[in-house]
């Protein structure tokens, strides 16, 4: 396996929000990395901390909530940044959003200002980076907008987003993302609200693109299916933790953490015959309380009283790429 | 956008035929008409009842036509500024609203700009600083000024102002300029009197209008639009004004129209307890003793101004916000 050059490397990041019940260990001790040129899917349930570790990385956080601890390492020409250091409103930070690191949300329609029109706030994210004029901005925007594929994209530059459909935005969210073509693209679930035959038009589109501008994508998803079918590789987050992470071929066909299993088996495949859907069993735990020890134990089919109730287990390499955090294979402190 | 506002204006229109169809119905509502009550009155005083005299009145006002022809005939001469006669006063209606017309124009626009400015500072404040403390004081504030009567907050003004100056200012003008011509002395004492009624009026709005913003604005502050602005690198300080309080203002501009008709409806005590010389306190007056050309034109006057207000909101509207232009 060669080695890729990191892009965006993440060294145990701890965010926290601050509530009145309590605080909420969101990101608790988060690791990765972002090689370039790779799609690297992050993959769990709702309110795993998927969004969050985004939200960090930008620091586009609620106000409640902060970064504790950790580094958000960029490596751009000019060497290594640690965005987690940086100032939240400072002009360094402000000119790696967007530029740098660019994001797409989960809802488009909701993810677009109602009251200016797409091209100008398309405009503005050029606007912001670079010293054009605005009639190269608009003529910018148009290109990119053709090269997602929208027709009628002189038409569409000048349209309100209510004009348009979830698609044509999550393509227009995607065109301006990639306008500044940045080293990395955050896609916080990008598909989920959109129809099944859209999303895999859009992928199919953030794939291109991705191919074209040699940029690293960082796809947050709940959806196993559009991991298998985008990613090449995997980390698998469970309550602000990585339980898992590899390359993506040895995660689906070698899946080592309980959780990881239960998350795959929990997917209905076509040909087999079952009277009922797999899933995992239990809730997930109440966010200001995680449970002691490992934080999946509650649920977990190969529970070891004694073990995993009491201590947490750290990575263990079980192949090249491929760590997990279970007691099943190793993960004591040693 | 031209299309939407010709379009209301011709909306309007109709609208306004209504209303002057039911301006006439309050005015023909009392049993007997104008000269009964005209005849009544003369007789209370004592006076002679001059037939020929009587007849005229009859003929000018068609009072022997059947409604239908009377409306009409009525809704004539409003059209050509004849809004009848006032027999409390002995005047043409004409004259009387004029003058007042003018000053409850004068005094809404001051009171509602002045609501607008403080209230959209203090609104944007409030939503940006949420439970910081001076959000907490401008709560405590705007929550007296709503549940405070203008009346009371017209008195307690004109007690301070009098016991600390030594000066009365109700009404618009002190006694010795009421009746001058116009001269800068008199513009100067028009300022010393008129901010009493800006302050008494606005308040209530201003009070209203920071609630509104300030909820409007915190609901927007958490919109993904926000969070996507900010990703792609807007800074924070313009970020504030160009996204989340661009949709935040749109409901401030709904309110915009209603600032007209409510001085003339809203303040009545006020203007009384002020001594200003708006409709607000004319319209009292005639309702009280069934001055019914009066009363009815000042309703029509009401009624055109809700919806000349209403126009104006929504044109305003139209302008902020695209989904309705659209539409």
């Amino acid at each position: 396996m060669k080695v890729m050059e990191k892009v965006l490397e993440i060294k145990n990041l701890r965010t926290y929000f601050t509530l009145m019940e309590g605080t909420v260990k969101a990101v608790d001790g988060v690791s990765f990395e972002v090689r370039k040129g790779e799609i690297l899917g992050l993959v769990g349930e709702s309110g795993c901390g998927k969004s969050v570790t985004a939200q960090s990385i930008l620091r586009i956080l609620p106000e409640n909530g902060r970064i504790v601890s950790g580094e958000i390492l960029l490596h751009n020409e000019n060497g290594v940044i640690d965005l987690a250091k940086l100032e939240l409103d400072s002009e360094e930070m402000r000119q790696i959003r967007g530029k740098e690191i660019s994001m797409i949300f989960q809802e488009p329609m909701a993810s677009f200002s109602p009251v200016y029109t797409v091209g100008a706030q398309m405009m503005e994210a050029i606007l912001l980076h670079e010293d054009v004029s605005k009639a190269e901005a608009r003529r910018r925007v148009i290109e990119m907008l053709k090269k997602v594929k929208i027709p009628n994209a002189e038409k569409v530059v000048d349209m309100y987003p209510f004009e348009l459909s979830g698609g044509m935005l999550q393509r227009c969210m995607i065109a301006m993302a990639m306008s500044l073509n940045p080293k990395v693209l955050i896609a916080d679930e990008p598909t989920t609200a959109l129809d099944v035959t859209i999303q895999a038009q859009i992928l199919y589109l953030m794939k291109e693109l991705q191919k074209e501008y040699r940029s690293s994508i960082v796809l947050i998803t709940h959806d196993m299916g559009v991991i298998a079918q985008m990613a090449d590789r995997v980390a698998v987050m469970y309550l602000g933790i990585i339980a898992e992470s590899g390359d993506v071929y040895e995660i689906f066909k070698n899946p080592l953490h309980p959780y990881t299993r239960a998350l795959l088996k929990s997917i209905p495949k076509l040909g087999v015959r079952k009277t009922r859907l797999e899933a995992i069993k239990g809730v997930v735990p109440d966010p200001y309380n995680f449970p002691s020890g490992c934080r999946y134990h509650p649920r977990c089919d190969h529970f070891m009283k004694g073990l995993c109730d009491v201590k947490e287990p750290v990575d263990v390499e079980v192949a090249p790429g491929h760590t997990v955090k279970c007691f099943l294979y190793g993960g004591e402190r040693s | 956008m031209l299309n939407y506002i010709l379009k209301r204006i011709l909306f309007s229109i109709p609208l306004l035929f209504m209303i002057a169809v039911v301006s006439f119905i309050i005015i023909e509502l009392p049993p007997g008409d104008y000269l009964t009550t005209y005849i009544i009155s003369l007789k209370q005083s004592g006076e002679a009842i001059d037939q020929a005299a009587l007849e005229v009145l009859r003929q000018r006002y068609g009072l022997d036509k059947p409604v239908i022809v009377r409306f009409f005939y009525w809704f004539g001469r409003v059209l050509q500024g004849d809004f009848g006669y006032s027999f409390m006063w002995e005047k043409p209606v004409k004259d009387l609203i004029g003058a007042r017309l003018f000053w409850t124009i004068v005094v809404s626009i001051l009171a509602t700009v002045f609501a607008w400015v403080f209230g959209f500072l203090i609104g944007v404040y409030s939503g940006t600083h949420q439970y910081s403390i001076g959000d907490y004081t401008f709560t405590v504030l705007g929550y007296i000024g709503l549940a405070t009567p203008n009346f009371l907050l017209a008195l307690i003004l004109l007690w301070l102002v009098f016991a600390t100056f030594g000066i009365s200012l109700g009404g618009l003008f002190s006694p010795e300029y009421a009746n001058a011509p116009w001269s800068w002395a008199k513009f100067v004492d028009l300022l010393k009197h008129i901010w009493i009624p800006v302050i008494v009026i606005g308040t209530g709005n201003m009070a209203g209008l920071i609630r509104i913003l300030r909820a409007n604005l915190l609901d927007e502050l958490n919109k993904p639009y926000v969070m996507a602005a900010r990703a792609k690198g807007v800074p924070e300080r313009e970020l504030v004004w160009k996204y989340p309080l661009r949709v935040a203002v749109i409901p401030f501009a709904a309110t915009a129209g209603w600032a007209l008709p409510e001085i003339v409806s809203g303040a009545v005590v006020t203007g009384i307890v002020l001594n200003l010389p708006t409709v607000g306190t004319l319209l009292l007056d005639a309702l009280m003793s069934q001055d019914m050309y009066l009363a009815g034109s000042l309703v029509m006057f009401l009624s055109v101004f809700t919806i000349i207000g209403t126009l104006i909101s929504d044109i305003l509207l139209a302008w902020l916000d695209p989904r309705i232009r659209f539409e």
